[in-house]
């Protein structure tokens, strides 16, 4: 007997690959170009609030932006997983060599000994 | 600076544990042995735990997590000197004793010998908001009513856990409790002041222990976490943790020689956590899933047929996977259908953040040949490690696996390479991952039914007489009344042994002194201490009378010239002067002699006249002593080893007319040893300990008395508390007894003859020939790179159903006495003393 898991066909990338009749000369998820979209707002809205350069590299850096970003985005790694590590890598107070540091406390935890 | 976090776990009641949001029922699966088990049975255990697995269905949560504790060293031997103080019968065992089993924990504390534990949380269903909000506002814990209701449904779970496969145990609170402290700390050493087993009650302040001196040290993007911990006294221990989690993985068999994937982990000297959690889907609620894959794999090949283009192949072969899946959720039987989604997460450690990635290198690298991939996930180390902790939330949504609830089945974290009683003496470790081996000898007779023979087979070299001489060691040391016959005589080298010095004695049956093997000496008398009851001891008294003179009969007819032996009138005659013998001690085979003179028929005159003259050949004056002179009963020797250096056996095969003198004289000598050894067994209360251990069975079992012995020991081994190692380059030669079905252990060594590879496992191991297992057995024991002698004696032990491979570990001055290579340190010791 053959035992695989299922994982295989999950493993697809939804590629967007253009308008029927226009094919786009690039390969890119669906999910790139949200990302993408948000990106660019992002630029811009910040771009709104400090110094302004031409359109043209706000387009540039949000794909570059995305390109990156899309390393770390597959099958295994959805994009919405990236937020809890990312987060609990981030926060908390730093300490010295940019370390912090958490003891943990189980004064709170009850044992009772014998049946449930 | 430092902040605080609570743990998620909010109470520990039995094998429960609860969080504000949910309760657990914990479980622990005991050890599965693995190496040797067919892969039938194998297939077996991971469809039963699939099915057990598929019963469990609608459990969100379901947590394997495998952890580790030392072996409880201290305790065993505790264990191991309380049965042998009660077995001898005495309170002194001596100096020796407590040196030797000092020396034996010290061995087993220097090496790392965790052992793996394996926990399987089941949740029970959620707790009520009432319930989460009056445990958040007085911290009360779990109510009456929730305890009731979780008891309830804990038994039913217990009920499907508990069946073939998984045969899961209720977690007791010390389990629990021991599974939170190594999760929270963890792979830290254990803090010396918490013991892995044992039944003393935790005090208040042990709660404190699962975190007091906990430090987790955070840096962003790190790929380990360092961790500290200050609860030993002195300075705080410092580990960093990696956690690597399970990524695409390959087709597996089913049956698999391997191992399973999740105990593969157990090859690396290193130990290795997992913890996997899964949700358990009932196949249509899996089912969406898998049709969502599908609708995408065909929008795709659509698309990419608008556009002209050709459509990647995999997209089919994934539609028609896709198809197959769904088919299996929706039409397949339960244990097809059911689907486990979840996270596998495996932790490693070292002293420094270095060694910690190399160990994750390590691991990753073990799983490369079979195709799985582990991934060493950055950000997000700190959460996954919090993950292995009960009760704590999932670390990260990343690499989430979806399989089958066979493949989830075919982890078996439990298979593990284990075997031995655990209450034994430690005779050496297992190969595959250095746990300890521990036997005791008695241990079939005594508590499992089963027969004491134990047969250790293998070609010369492969260390049967090491494992002899060890055996034969540790049954001395603990005061076994214990008789070695050994041929080849290098075992005599432990009567040498300081601490066996005054209660061993070392036989050699070819060179010692004329009349040194008097058969009537040989037969002690009995112990009035054994036999108190006056009726009693007179009887032995007689039967040992008799002994004597049946012993001095057959000596005698054994030394005379075979068609002399033959002839019904010697016989009769022998017979008769043999009887008007005093029968005692200090008789001999000259009163014989004597008697045979004083016989009216005159042919006693004759055949007295012939022993006179085989006594003056040198060969046979061993047996014709001039003086008797008693020493002390041979009882009083706890070891007694026999040997017969350069004996020259009758070849059974040529007429018995043509033996030299020599093999003439080797037939009484043999039947003297056979008598010595059968009066330790039989000459001592059933219930007692005795250890006899037979060198080279092959060449003994070639005359009768031999083959009776082996064949009577063998079979009545159990009755008679004898445990009897008998070794042999052959197994034919112990399976030609018929004994087969009394042999609960054996030992079989290197052997690189395909068909006695295949006699030694069908008959000795119980395994199939012809399945492989002939390679195993011819690669025991390796020649080291660039020759020179095997440092390495490797058996593969049966005891029992289980099977495992072994390395016999002696002790280093117990094998320089017993050395049996022309090369060794120490030659074959000279006799210590001898009965003249």
């Amino acid at each position: 007997m053959k035992l695989r898991t299922d994982d295989e066909i999950f493993r697809v990338s939804p590629t967007w690959l253009g308008p029927v009749g226009f094919r786009i000369p690039w390969d890119a998820r669906f999910l790139a170009y949200v990302v993408w979209l948000v990106v660019l707002l992002v630029i811009l809205a910040v771009k709104a609030l400090t110094f302004g350069v031409h359109i043209g590299w706000d387009v540039c850096l949000s794909i570059a932006a995305t390109y990156y970003l899309m390393q770390y985005v597959d099958y295994d790694r959805p994009l919405r997983s990236l937020w809890r590590p990312l987060f609990a890598d981030l926060t908390g107070p730093r300490h010295r060599d940019t370390a912090y540091e958490v003891a943990p406390c189980a004064y709170r935890v009850k044992v009772e000994k014998g049946e449930p | 600076m430092s902040k605080h976090t609570d743990l998620a776990l909010r109470g520990i009641v039995g094998n429960l544990t609860a969080t504000t949001t949910s309760v657990t029922a914990w479980y622990v699966l005991p050890p599965k042995s693995w190496s040797f088990t067919s892969e039938g049975r194998r297939a077996d255990v991971v469809l039963e735990t699939a099915r057990r697995l598929s019963r469990l269905r609608d459990v969100r949560g379901l947590h394997y997590r495998v952890t580790s504790r030392p072996y409880p060293v201290a305790e065993w031997a505790k264990q191991l000197d309380a049965t042998t103080r009660r077995t001898a019968g005495r309170r002194d065992l001596g100096s020796g004793w407590v040196d030797y089993l000092t020396a034996a924990q010290k061995g087993l504390l220097r090496q790392t010998m965790d052992e793996k534990v394996v926990y399987l949380g089941v949740p029970l269903p959620a707790r009520t908001l009432f319930d989460r909000v009056g445990d958040k506002l007085v911290e009360r814990g779990l109510s009456k009513r929730e305890r009731d209701d979780a008891r309830r449904r804990a038994a039913e779970i217990t009920e499907v856990v508990a069946g073939p496969g998984m045969d899961a145990e209720p977690a007791t609170v010390r389990d629990v409790e021991w599974l939170v402290h190594r999760s929270v700390g963890l792979l830290m050493p254990p803090p010396p002041y918490l013991s892995a087993g044992g039944d003393e009650p935790w005090s208040e302040g042990d709660l404190g222990a699962f975190t007091d001196g906990i430090t987790y040290h955070v840096s962003p993007f790190d790929r380990a976490v360092r961790i500290t911990d200050s609860r030993r006294t002195g300075d705080p221990v410092e580990r960093w943790v990696s956690v690597l989690t399970l990524g695409r993985t390959a087709t597996i068999d089913l049956p698999n020689r391997d191992d399973p994937w999740m105990a593969r982990s157990d090859r690396l000297p290193f130990p290795v956590e997992w913890s996997a959690r899964f949700d358990v889907l009932a196949g249509k609620d899996a089912t969406e899933d898998a049709k969502r894959a599908m609708r995408l794999v065909r929008d795709l090949q659509k698309g990419y047929a608008e556009h002209g283009e050709d459509i990647p192949l995999d997209l089919e072969e994934k539609a028609r996977r896709a198809a197959i899946v769904q088919n299996e959720m929706t039409d397949g039987e339960q244990i097809v259908s059911t689907r486990l989604h979840g996270w596998v997460r495996a932790a490693v450690s070292g002293a420094t953040r270095k060694e910690c990635l190399t160990n994750a290198r390590k691991l990753r690298d073990l799983y490369e040949p079979i195709h799985f991939t582990l991934e060493h996930p950055t950000p997000g180390q700190y959460p996954l490690m919090r993950e292995f902790t009960p009760g704590e939330p999932l670390g990260g949504t990343a690499y989430k696996r979806r399989m089958p609830v066979q493949f989830a089945a075919s982890a078996v974290p439990q298979a593990t390479a284990a075997i031995g009683d655990r209450v034994g003496h430690n005779i050496g470790r297992v190969a595959q991952n250095n746990r300890p081996t521990m036997f005791d000898l008695h241990r079939g007779p005594e508590i499992r039914e089963a027969s004491g023979f134990i047969p250790a087979v293998g070609e010369q070299g492969s260390g049967k007489s090491g494992i002899m001489g060890d055996l034969g060691y540790v049954e001395a040391i603990s005061w076994v009344t214990s008789t070695i016959l050994d041929p080849g005589g290098p075992l005599a080298g432990l009567c040498t042994l300081p601490e066996l010095k005054g209660r061993s004695r070392h036989l050699d049956l070819l060179h010692g002194a004329p009349g040194s093997l008097n058969p009537a000496t040989v037969v002690a008398d009995p112990s009035r201490e054994l036999f108190p009851g006056d009726d009693e001891f007179h009887v032995k008294v007689q039967e040992a009378r008799a002994d004597r003179r049946a012993l001095m009969l057959d000596v005698a007819l054994q030394l005379l010239p075979y068609q002399i032996a033959t002839l019904p009138q010697t016989r009769t005659v022998v017979w008769e002067a043999a009887h008007r013998t005093s029968g005692e001690r200090s008789s001999s085979l000259r009163e014989l002699v004597d008697r045979l003179r004083e016989l009216d028929d005159p042919y006693g005159g004759k055949v007295a006249n012939m022993l006179e003259i085989v006594a003056d050949m040198p060969q046979a004056s061993l047996f014709f002593p001039q003086d008797v002179t008693l020493e002390d009963d041979e009882h009083d020797d706890t070891l007694l080893v026999l040997t017969m250096e350069g004996l020259a056996l009758p070849d059974p095969h040529q007429p018995a007319e043509s033996r030299t003198m020599q093999e003439q004289v080797a037939q009484p000598l043999l039947h003297l040893a056979t008598f010595y050894a059968t009066r330790r067994i039989y000459g001592l209360p059933k219930w007692q300990r005795k250890f006899i251990g037979l060198d080279e069975v092959g060449q003994m079992g070639r005359w009768g008395s031999g083959h009776n012995l082996f064949a009577g020991l063998a079979r009545q081994s159990r009755k008679w508390n004898a445990a009897v190692l008998a070794s042999s380059q052959n197994p034919e030669d112990v399976l030609g007894l018929n004994v087969s079905n009394f042999i609960d252990a054996a030992f079989v060594g290197r052997i690189l003859n395909e068909k006695v590879a295949a006699h030694a496992l069908t008959e000795l191991l119980r395994l199939p020939a012809g399945e492989g297992y002939e390679s195993v057995l011819a690669g025991l024991s390796p020649q080291p790179k660039g020759g020179g002698r095997r440092q390495m004696r490797e058996f593969v032990m049966r005891l029992g159903e289980d099977r495992e491979k072994v390395r016999i570990e002696i002790p280093p001055h117990v094998l320089a006495a017993i050395d049996s290579t022309p090369s060794g340190s120490t030659a074959a010791a000279p006799p210590v003393a001898v009965p003249a």
